[in-house]
C-alpha cells in the first residue's frame, strides 16, 4: 500500500508542478479537486431540472422529448443537454482524481477517516445518476442497459421473477420500470447530495466553490465543447432488434463490457468488494494517534479564535465551568482533532513575551507547546555562523528543513499556522534573526486545509491575531512550497538572503534577550 | 510574455479536459454483438411454487 502511494504521489507531483506552471499555486486545479466536484455536481443539478421542463416522463414520448430537446431547441435545451452530460462525465474524472490524490497525500487515515468512507457510498450514488440518465433517452443505448442492468441485477437473489422480462420485447414492455428510473434519476442526486454535506460535516469553512478564474475556465470549456460535439441520441430503442454497435460513455458504462466475459454475480462481488477495501483502506495500516490540543482554562478567555480558526470542527465553544466571570471555554473533540496547532497560532494567550510565569497558553499541543517553540527560537539564534541570520518556520509538510545551513535554521510544526504571530515579533525584535521566513505548503493546499489562508490573513492583519505593525515586513516571507520543489526553495532562501544584504542590520527594539 | 505563455498552457489543459471528455463521452464504440449474429432470447416464466428445485443445466 505504501508503494502504491509512493508512486502515485511522485505522479501528482509532477502533475502539480505542470499545473502550477500554467494555473499559479493559487488556481492549480489539482488543489481544488472536491470544490470542483461540488461545482459541477450543481451543473448537472440545474441543467437537469431545466431539461426536465420539456422532458416527457412517459415511455412513450420520452425519445421525441429528448429529441425536441436536442433539436429544436438546441440553442438552450440543447446546449443544457449537453452539459449535463458533460458535467457528469467531467464529476467522475474529478472523483477518481480527488479519491486518488487525498490517498497519496495520505489523507485518509486517523481522523480523516471519516470524510473518505463517506466519500466512498458517494461514488456509488454517481454511478446509479449517471447510468439511470442514460436509460431516460430510451434510445438504442438506453435499451442496451436497461437489458444488461437488469439481467445484471437478476444474478442477485432479490426478485421472485426475473426483471429482464420486461424487457423481452415490445409487447412486453411497460411504463413502470421507466417509471422507476425516472425517480431513481431525481432521488439519487438528492441522496447524492446528502452524501456529499455528510462528507464535509466535519470541515469547518469547507471549500464547495472553485475559485473564480477555475469556474470560469471549466465552464467555457464545457460550453465549447457542448457546442463544438453537442450530446446527441442514438437510434430509437426497438425491443425487436438487438443493437449491435453502440456510442458508449465509457466514465459511466465502462463495467457493462465486463459481463460480457465476467459472470454477473462475480462482477457485483469485485465491485462491492473493491468499495469495501476502498472503505478500509484508512486502517490499512492504521496512523499513530497524535497527542491532541489540550485546553488550560487557567489561561483561556472564552474569545473563540481557536473555534473560528480550527479547519476540522474539533474546538466547540461551551458555557463556562471554572466558575471564571467569562460565558465560554474552548473545549476540545479528541474525536476530530488532527493535532495541525492552528488552534496554537489562533490563541491570543501563545505569546512568547510572558518570562515572570512558564508560558502556557489558553490550548496548545501537548507535544509541541509553546515555551519549546520560544527556547527553540532563542537557541536557534545562537546556532548562526556567518551571513544573513534566517530564521524559518516551517510546516513538516513544507520539507523546508532541508534549507538548514550555517546563515539559516529551521523550526519545524506541524503546520506553520501553529505559529503565533508575536513570535515573529518577538524573534526579530529581540534581534534573534535578520530575517524570518514561514515556509507553508503550497499555496491553497494546505495538509490540514486552512493553514496557509490564516497565516496569510494574520500577517497582513486581517484575522486574529494579528502581527503587529511594528515589524519590518521587509524581513519577513512568507513561502508556499510543495514537498517536491527543492529548487524553488533553494532559490527563494537566496533571494531572501540577498535582500537582507541590502538592508541594515536588524536593530532590537525591545531589550535584546537571552532567555 | 509569461503571462501569455501561461494562459497558452491554460488553454491547452483545458483543450485536453475537452478531448479527453468529449471522446470517451462516446467513443470508442461498443460491439455489442456481431450485425451477421440474429439474437434470440428465451425465457421460462414459472409463478407458481417450484415443488423440486429446478435442475441446472451445463452452460
Amino acid at each position: 500500500m505504501a508503494t502504491l502511494k509512493r508512486i502515485l504521489r511522485i505522479l501528482y507531483s509532477r502533475a502539480e508542478a505542470l499545473f502550477d506552471v500554467a494555473f499559479g499555486q493559487q488556481y492549480n486545479p489539482l488543489a481544488w479537486l472536491g470544490a470542483l466536484g461540488w461545482y459541477f455536481f450543481w451543473i448537472v443539478a440545474g441543467t437537469g431540472i431545466y431539461l426536465y421542463i420539456f422532458f416527457d416522463t412517459g415511455l412513450t414520448n420520452a425519445y421525441a422529448s429528448v429529441e425536441y430537446i436536442t433539436n429544436d431547441q438546441w440553442y438552450l435545451a440543447g446546449v443544457m443537454r449537453s452539459l449535463h452530460r458533460y458535467a457528469s462525465d467531467a464529476l467522475v474524472i474529478i472523483v477518481v482524481l480527488h479519491l486518488t490524490r487525498e490517498f497519496s497525500l495520505d489523507r485518509l487515515r486517523g481522523k480523516r477517516f471519516f470524510a473518505w468512507i463517506t466519500g466512498v457510498p458517494a461514488l456509488f450514488f454517481i454511478y446509479i445518476c449517471g447510468i439511470s440518465g442514460y436509460w431516460l433517452v430510451w434510445d438504442q443505448l438506453a435499451q442496451y442497459i436497461a437489458i444488461a442492468t437488469t439481467e445484471w441485477l437478476d444474478t442477485l437473489p432479490m426478485f421472485g421473477e426475473p426483471i429482464a422480462n420486461n424487457f423481452l420485447n415490445s409487447t412486453a414492455l411497460g411504463d413502470r420500470f421507466f417509471t422507476l428510473m425516472v425517480f431513481i434519476h431525481i432521488f439519487a442526486p438528492l441522496f447524492m447530495l446528502l452524501m456529499m454535506w455528510v462528507h464535509i460535516q466535519r470541515h469547518a469553512h469547507a471549500r464547495v466553490n472553485p475559485p473564480r478564474p477555475l469556474a470560469i475556465g471549466t465552464a467555457v470549456t464545457l460550453i465549447v465543447l457542448s457546442l463544438w460535439l453537442p450530446a446527441k441520441s442514438q437510434a430509437p430503442a426497438n425491443l425487436d432488434v438487438v443493437p449491435t454497435e453502440l456510442g458508449f460513455d465509457w466514465f459511466y458504462l465502462v463495467v457493462y463490457p465486463l459481463l460480457d466475459v465476467i459472470p454477473g454475480g462475480q462482477l457485483w462481488l469485485i465491485i462491492f468488494g473493491g468499495l469495501l477495501v476502498t472503505a478500509l483502506l484508512p486502517w490499512l495500516p492504521p496512523a499513530k494517534p497524535r497527542p491532541v490540543a489540550v485546553v488550560s482554562l487557567d489561561n483561556c478567555n472564552g474569545c473563540a479564535r481557536c473555534f473560528e480558526d480550527c479547519p476540522f470542527s474539533a474546538i466547540e465553544m461551551v458555557r463556562r465551568s471554572d466558575g471564571k466571570a467569562y460565558e465560554l471555554e474552548a473545549e476540545v473533540n479528541v474525536d476530530n482533532c488532527m493535532s495541525c496547532g492552528i488552534c496554537v497560532g489562533a490563541c491570543p494567550t501563545a505569546t512568547p513575551y510572558r518570562r515572570a510565569t512558564a508560558i502556557v497558553p489558553g490550548i496548545e499541543l501537548a507535544d509541541n507547546p509553546i515555551g519549546k517553540l520560544r527556547d527553540d527560537t532563542i537557541a536557534a539564534s545562537h546556532e548562526f555562523i556567518k551571513g544573513r541570520r534566517i530564521l524559518v518556520y516551517a510546516c513538516e509538510h513544507s520539507s523546508a528543513e532541508k534549507l538548514n545551513d550555517e546563515s539559516t535554521r529551521v523550526i519545524t510544526m506541524p503546520c506553520v499556522a501553529m505559529l503565533p504571530p508575536s513570535v515573529v515579533d518577538f524573534a526579530l525584535s529581540r534581534n534573534l534573526a535578520d530575517g524570518i521566513a514561514l515556509a507553508g505548503c503550497a499555496e491553497g493546499d494546505c495538509y490540514y486545509r486552512l493553514g496557509d489562508e490564516w497565516t496569510k490573513q494574520r500577517i497582513n492583519a486581517e484575522r486574529d491575531p494579528y502581527l503587529r505593525n511594528r515589524v519590518d515586513r521587509h524581513r519577513l516571507r512568507f513561502w508556499h512550497f510543495r514537498t517536491s520543489s527543492s529548487k524553488k526553495r533553494r532559490q527563494a532562501l537566496a533571494e531572501f538572503a540577498e535582500e537582507l544584504h541590502n538592508l541594515p542590520k536588524n536593530h532590537p527594539a525591545g531589550k535584546s534577550c537571552d532567555g | 510574455m509569461a503571462n501569455f505563455l501561461r494562459f497558452l498552457l491554460q488553454a491547452v489543459f483545458y483543450a485536453a479536459f475537452a478531448l479527453t471528455l468529449g471522446y470517451f463521452a462516446t467513443m470508442p464504440p461498443y460491439q455489442y454483438s456481431d450485425p451477421e449474429v440474429a439474437g434470440i432470447k428465451v425465457s421460462l416464466s414459472h409463478p407458481a411454487d417450484r415443488v423440486v428445485p429446478c435442475v441446472k443445466l451445463t452452460p
